[in-house]
């Protein structure tokens, strides 16, 4: 079977990320630190790639960088004060 | 309560202690001293702190490579001043909320900041040699940058910060080497290495030493990325088969080396896809290229079978069918 270079862009990037959000997911489920950290590394390291490979506008990169960052912090922030809510559920 | 040593250390001595107190090893109250000690009795605690962590240097990171992206995308129309503003405001004010944070006990966001501050460091070291005209190359930005911020790193015992000057020094030595007309740097391999194990020792972990390996297979894929010569398949080949030969020998250290140089070595073929109908020179390098990836993943594929874990398999060999699929060799 022969498809096309953009089919196989899309279909490489989108497997890597999607073992990269497998290993994040089983990561967070079974607390497992080594999942979790090699699907966020590769994640990250696909990103970098795509961000220095592909000549689009370098605001609107540095528009989506700060978007997935604020969504990073956010999601630290809401991740930290989960146990303080746990924990006032158990008491 | 933290603990310096590893947790594995700590897991090692709970599963120990009952059959040392059984052969009279110890006594009692050395065995009570010793669990209070490494809170032996609270080993079951879940302890996913690291998870907030990473996510939270994760957004700075990205939010920081937001901030430089937009100040490039607009550096022709910024005068000098402008852009010291820029970049020393958010150096000081990244410490300053990191540093009033870590006093709040929000640890995570804290060293996020912290690291966003440490970003900013490089970039106002590189902003000072272009305004001011010095002559200083690529590398010599990296091995300030990371030399800066040992100090600080080893004041605020801060990981994070530590890490990024340990990847700034990584990625200064392979640039030294790829520098026009310079030989192999080994005084300033030397002096990198003296100072990440300054840190390592500061901060007493062990997976530590494992990042630096990681980083400096990083420091070698970036040089050989560069490089469009079949010199650089054969340097990846032989960077694999070594690691891949020491992993073999079931060394936990160099099997995340290996691990990672799998990635890196599968990776490419994600990128050169873009270039697929325009790219016909370097064919031999390709071809060079995946003979390594394919060799790598057989690998690493025979390594993770055996010990049962598949799921790191996947990026090579989703890589690798992709490529075939193409048709790209």
């Amino acid at each position: 079977m022969t498809i096309g270079p953009i089919a196989g862009v899309l279909l490489a990037n989108g497997l890597v990320l999607a073992v990269a959000g497998a290993l994040v997911a089983r990561g967070l489920a079974v607390r497992d630190r080594g999942a979790f950290l090699g699907g966020t590394g590769i994640a990250a390291f696909a990103g970098f790639l795509r961000f220095a490979e592909y000549d689009h506008d370098l605001t609107r990169k540095a528009l989506a960088f700060v978007v997935v960052g604020i969504a990073f912090v956010a999601a630290a922030w809401l991740y930290e004060r989960r146990p303080a809510r746990e924990a006032a559920h158990a008491a | 309560m933290s603990f310096t040593v590893p947790v594995a250390f700590r897991r090692t001595l709970a599963r120990e202690l009952p059959s040392w107190r059984a052969d009279g090893l110890v006594g009692e109250t050395a065995s009570l001293a010793l669990t209070a000690r490494y809170g032996l009795n609270r080993l079951a605690e879940p302890d996913d702190r690291w998870v907030a962590r990473t996510f939270a240097l994760l957004g700075a990171v990205a939010i920081g490579a937001g901030v430089l992206s937009f100040v490039a995308a607009h550096w022709g129309q910024l005068d000098a001043l402008a852009r010291f503003a820029i970049v020393a405001t958010t150096a000081i004010a990244a410490y300053a909320a990191g540093l009033v944070l870590r006093g709040r006990g929000n640890t995570a966001c804290a060293e996020a900041a912290l690291v966003a501050g440490s970003l900013a460091f490089g970039g106002a070291i590189a902003l000072g040699a272009q305004e001011f005209n010095a002559s200083l190359e690529l590398w010599q930005v990296y091995a300030l940058w990371g030399a800066g911020l040992v100090p600080l790193a080893f004041v605020l015992r801060s990981v994070p910060v530590g890490t990024v000057a340990l990847a700034a020094g990584a990625a200064s030595v392979p640039l030294h080497v790829g520098s026009f007309g310079h030989e192999m740097p080994f005084i300033h391999f030397a002096i990198a290495s003296a100072l990440a194990a300054v840190l390592a020792r500061r901060f007493g972990l062990l997976w530590y030493r494992e990042l630096a390996l990681a980083l400096a297979a990083v420091g070698v894929f970036i040089v050989l990325f560069g490089e469009s010569t079949n010199a650089a398949s054969a340097a990846i080949a032989g960077v694999a088969a070594l690691a891949l030969a020491a992993g073999a020998a079931r060394s936990a250290v160099v099997a995340v080396g290996a691990t990672v140089i799998a990635f890196l070595a599968a990776l490419p073929a994600t990128y050169w896809f873009a270039y697929n109908a325009g790219w016909q020179a370097e064919h031999d390098v390709r071809l060079g290229a995946a003979g390594v990836a394919l060799l790598v993943a057989i690998a690493v594929a025979v390594w993770h079978v055996r010990r049962r874990d598949v799921l790191p398999l996947a990026p090579p060999a989703a890589a690798l069918g992709a490529s075939s699929c193409c048709r790209i060799w």
